[in-house]
């Protein structure tokens, strides 16, 4: 059997990359997270390749047990097994390290839908609707409980996923279309919502004195909209941040950071372990080694660098799209398909961030992001994609 | 329908798929390509903003010399101990915690402790724990206002903190002897001003006060400055050679973190010293002249005639410039203000010049043609003036009076005639072609510009009314409205004795070559020689016995000069001045002095001769140990 050499070359280089820069990004504070990070890639080599070798279509059958199983993680971060750190409760404490479940329901939830659309015909909506229902519960269900955690930015990533496994399984293009008009008339409605929220705070702002500040309230608890004000705040900060914060020194700060990083980094860059902006704090060390890994390499590396992680990204997400096109089953092609474009949403929204055409959403970039959890899931969902290659029923 | 349908692998949707990731990746492309190439430069700035501070360092100011390189004004060192914030912060870390700690137990538990608070809390007590370390050695007690602190941090974080400032000898050698090597106190030596002779030439000299340094060329607006307070110079020389005397300032740049405190000093332009300011005072002069003042309410001044250089320059009373530096303390401020002694009478106010300006009376006679050397004029004592009697001082009369003896004996009816003969208009333009009518133009700050050469004209601008032959003769005798500054008459003086009809005066020393060369712009007094020698005959009998001004005689020295005394109305009262001007050797006039003595109470009897005569005397005396030998 013939294995694809494309992308586990691109993991190999990024997931290098990650471990080098985590070594710089933390180089000045003394932290040791580069060799937890060599610890995971290590352990994700070995999910790759077990998952790489079995069938994939074994998990037609076991689909359903996989997405409880994510579903029951997302549940137990609730109870007492649950940690909490920084006001989100993301974590399961298994004694000997902490476990993020969104990841594995991540997978689940996948596998769940490749199955489902694997086994289904779509045409128009009409003819469609009950299995386009099913889907829906399927992925609200974590989506719900990943909200509730909270962690806006992993919520987000699942409806483009679910877009692009409808969309290649011919779903019929009304449906898109509709969708779109719901989509923008949702985001009209956020719209509104937030600009009551910006006339909100700067009532609260003119408020002379602090009772009477408090004494508005919270605007979530007028809103109809089911969100939170920091997720308000942050979706301000993103649009308007001279209004959240004048100085640049308060909500808007790690953005600005960001993007100072990646300008100051010119064609070339300011040198591994001589980025100013990551060894002098100004990235914050408690993010600077994952969620914002890539101002580190675009500071340190400049142009040159950061172009080339945008090119193997670009390059893995698109062998993976073509690998969904060889695969000669439904099943094959909607994993490839959803895997390469939860790779792309998370790689764009990242890089974007860094940017600045995204907003700070607290996503990690795929292999070189630090993170045990994270790290593994990548690699498993790229052992789909290996697996899919390999297991490809070859006519003729 | 089976799940391992063959699916047809020409599936067109996902060459869109294709498509949207090549889109996407030329958008990030693109927006890092923007970002990292071309918008650089504005994120260059708000990095260089947020990660760079500058210090400046104002060099040590320069010295100001006397014409023989003697020290007139200099720095002494100033000790303090200071701590750099930078080396603390673990103290900080520690007390703060520890702080937390003792609140979180008294706190209920859905109670937060206030945290800036906390921290201000902590970071004031690890100071205090230093100032506390100092005061022990040093056996002071002294307690860290919190104000200075915060104040501290916010505007000059980079900067040395003052635990204990200005330590004398003994504290210093203390601390330098007990305090442990490895303490983060240090012992930081500042210079201050200093004046060794005190108050010695305080109103040529000035004084400087701290002020935080504004508009330096060196501050960068991309770049958040912090600056060691510069000294700047308030009056005197220090204040019209500020610049000069401020050297070259010098400047650090720091890379700083997030919280602003120090990582690397990337660079460092030390500041420079400027070369001294040699001023064209002689220290022995000078002294002399403030010894013979006595601190009384005056001026004395003392010119080379050949290149205007300024030899003294007293002012009476003086102060102590040491008391005012670095700051003024409010005590001194009113000592100062009750005496009288902010004031430089040699430049900033206008006096009438009594007698003294008889000379320039006579030489406008002269001119004229109303008045000749050889005519006599008969003094009873008195002379009419329309239907007003004007005195000669000498009310018993003076005789016969020609023109050496009207200078000798300063009578007034021979320039009550003369004055009126010659007319107004034409004395007022001999005293304007002695420039008797502008400013000297001292390189000195706040020369005044209040003097007053009076004419009908300016006498009805003034609103005075008209001009009448009265008003003449009191001016003819240096009476009436006229005002000018001692420093003005010493140029008159200077003037006369070289023959010209201007002096330039300089407080700056000159070379030998621009000394002798000087022009100071007029011209030959261009008078009949016999005439001019007439008069200088009565300056030189003037000094000599029988003459009004014998008290300012020096054996072996030929003198020629010109007393004075004036009436002046000051606060309400009347206030008799004594003057005199006058040169020396006569016969090739090489110093000009002018001497301007106020009296202390009303009406006190003073006398041109018997008052200003004896400063005068000191003045010659000490020009011709020094000079003569």
């Amino acid at each position: 059997m013939r294995s694809d050499w494309v992308n586990p070359l691109c993991i190999l280089v990024l997931s290098l990359l990650g471990v080098v820069f985590i070594y710089s990004a933390q180089f000045s504070f003394g932290g040791g997270a580069w060799r937890m990070q060599l610890v995971w890639i290590a352990l994700g080599w070995v999910a790759y390749s077990m998952v790489a070798s079995i069938d994939y279509k074994i998990w037609l059958t076991y689909a359903h047990w996989v997405y409880f199983a994510g579903i029951i993680g997302l549940l137990l971060v609730q109870t007492p097994l649950g940690v909490e750190m920084m006001g989100a409760r993301r974590w399961i404490n298994l004694k000997v390290l902490y476990f993020q479940p969104t990841e594995a329901a991540k997978i689940g939830t996948l596998i769940m839908a490749a199955s489902l659309l694997a086994r289904s015909k779509l045409g128009t909506v009409r003819e469609s609707l009950s299995i386009l229902i099913l889907l829906g519960l399927i992925f609200l269900l974590p989506m719900g409980l990943i909200f509730l955690q909270p962690d806006l930015g992993s919520t987000l990533v699942f409806p483009p996923m679910l877009f692009a496994l409808l969309f290649v399984s011919r779903l019929s293009q009304r449906f898109f279309v509709t969708t779109f008009a719901v989509f923008s008339l949702f985001i009209a409605i956020v719209a509104v919502d937030i600009n009551g929220y910006a006339r909100h705070l700067q009532a609260v702002a003119e408020q002379p004195t602090a009772a009477e500040r408090t004494a508005l309230g919270a605007y979530q608890d007028r809103s109809l909209l089911p969100m939170r004000d920091y997720q308000r705040t942050r979706i301000l900060t993103f649009v308007a941040p001279r209004l959240i914060d004048p100085s640049g020194t308060g909500a808007s700060w790690n953005a600005n950071q960001a993007k100072i990083s990646a300008a100051t980094g010119g064609l070339t860059g300011k040198g591994l372990l001589q980025g100013t902006q990551a060894q002098l704090g100004y990235l914050p060390k408690a993010v600077a080694h994952n969620d914002f890994i890539y101002s580190v390499i675009a500071e340190e590396t400049g142009f040159i660098g950061s172009a080339l992680v945008i090119a193997l990204f670009g390059l893995m997400v698109a062998n993976g799209i073509r690998i969904a096109a060889l695969a000669r089953d439904r099943f094959g092609m909607q994993l490839a398909t959803g895997v390469s474009v939860l790779f792309l949403v998370h790689f764009f929204i990242n890089i974007g961030m860094t940017v600045g055409i995204t907003p700070i959403t607290g996503l990690p970039l795929p292999f070189l992001s630090y993170g045990g959890s994270f790290v593994l899931s990548c690699f498993v969902l790229q052992g789909f994609i290996q697996s899919v290659y390999r297991h490809r029923r070859v006519y003729a | 329908m089976n799940a391992f349908d063959i699916h047809r692998g020409d599936n067109p949707r996902i060459r869109l798929l294709l498509l949207l990731i090549a889109v996407a990746s030329v958008v990030l492309l693109m927006g890092l390509a923007w970002q990292q190439l071309i918008a650089g430069r504005v994120y260059l700035e708000m990095e260089q903003r947020q990660t760079l501070r500058q210090i400046l360092l104002p060099g040590p100011r320069a010295d100001i010399l006397d014409r023989e390189g003697r020290l007139l004004a200099g720095n002494r060192p100033l000790f303090s101990a200071v701590i750099y914030l930078d080396d603390i912060r673990p103290d900080f870390r520690r007390e703060y915690s520890r702080l937390l700690r003792e609140v979180r137990q008294q706190l209920a538990d859905n109670e937060l402790p206030d945290y800036a608070e906390l921290q201000w809390q902590a970071r004031l007590a690890v100071v205090q724990s230093y100032v506390d370390q100092v005061d022990a050695i040093a056996g002071r007690q002294t307690e860290f206002p919190l104000r200075t602190l915060i104040r501290h941090f916010n505007e000059r974080l980079l900067l040395p903190l003052n635990l204990v400032s200005d330590l004398n000898s003994n504290e210093y050698a203390r601390l330098i002897e007990q305090l442990p090597t490895q303490s983060p106190i240090q012992i930081h030596a500042d210079s201050t001003r200093f004046y060794p002779h005190h108050s010695l030439a305080a109103h040529v000299l000035g004084f400087v006060t701290l002020e935080d340094p504004v508009d330096d060329p060196l501050m960068d607006p991309n770049i958040k400055t912090f600056t060691f307070q510069a000294k700047r110079g308030r009056t005197g020389l220090e204040r019209a050679f500020d610049e000069r005397l401020q050297g070259q300032t010098g400047a650090e740049v720091w890379r700083v973190d997030p919280l602003g405190f120090q990582d690397l000093r990337l660079s460092l332009i030390p500041p420079r010293q400027s070369p001294a300011l040699i001023t064209s005072l002689d220290l022995d002069l000078q002294k002399a002249a403030e010894s013979a003042l006595d601190n009384r309410r005056g001026a004395a001044i003392a010119i080379d005639v050949r290149s205007g250089e300024v030899l003294a320059m007293a002012s009476g009373p003086g102060y102590d410039a040491n008391r005012l530096t670095p700051f003024i303390p409010r005590s001194v401020s009113e000592e100062i203000d009750a005496s009288g002694g902010w004031l430089n009478r040699a430049i900033q106010l206008g006096y009438p010049p009594g007698s003294t300006f008889k000379l320039l009376t006579a030489m406008a006679g002269l001119r004229n043609e109303t008045l000749f050397e050889q005519d006599e004029v008969h003094c009873p004592g008195l002379h009419r003036v329309g239907n007003r009697l004007f005195y000669c001082h000498n009310r018993a009369g003076c005789g016969m009076v020609d023109l050496a003896r009207s200078v000798q004996l300063s009578c007034n009816v021979y320039y009550y005639v003369a004055g009126l003969n010659a007319g107004i208009n034409a004395i007022a333009a001999e005293a304007r072609r002695f420039g008797l009518d502008r400013r000297t133009g001292i390189e000195l700050p706040f020369e005044t510009g209040r003097t007053i050469i009076p004419d009908p004209d300016w006498k009805r601008s003034d609103g005075r009314g008209s001009w009448f032959p009265g008003d003449t003769a009191n001016t003819s005798i240096g009476q009436g409205f006229l005002l000018l500054t001692p420093m003005q008459m010493a140029t008159f003086a200077a003037s006369l004795a070289r023959g010209e009809t201007r002096t330039k005066p300089t407080i700056l020393a000159l070379s030998p070559e621009e000394a002798a060369t000087r022009d100071h712009g007029g011209e030959r007094i261009s008078l009949p020689a016999s005439e001019m020698a007439a008069i200088y005959a009565g300056m030189e009998l003037a000094v000599a016995p029988g003459g009004t001004g014998r008290m300012a005689a020096v054996p072996g020295l030929r003198i020629g000069g010109k007393t004075g005394t004036a009436q002046f109305r000051a606060d309400g009262q009347n206030i008799n001045l004594a003057w005199f001007i006058g040169f020396a050797p006569i016969d090739d006039p090489h110093i000009a002095i002018c001497v301007l003595i106020e009296g202390e109470r009303p009406g006190q009897a003073l006398a041109g001769g018997s008052t200003a005569g004896p400063v005068a005397r000191r003045l010659f005396e000490t020009y011709k140990e020094k000079y003569l030998r």
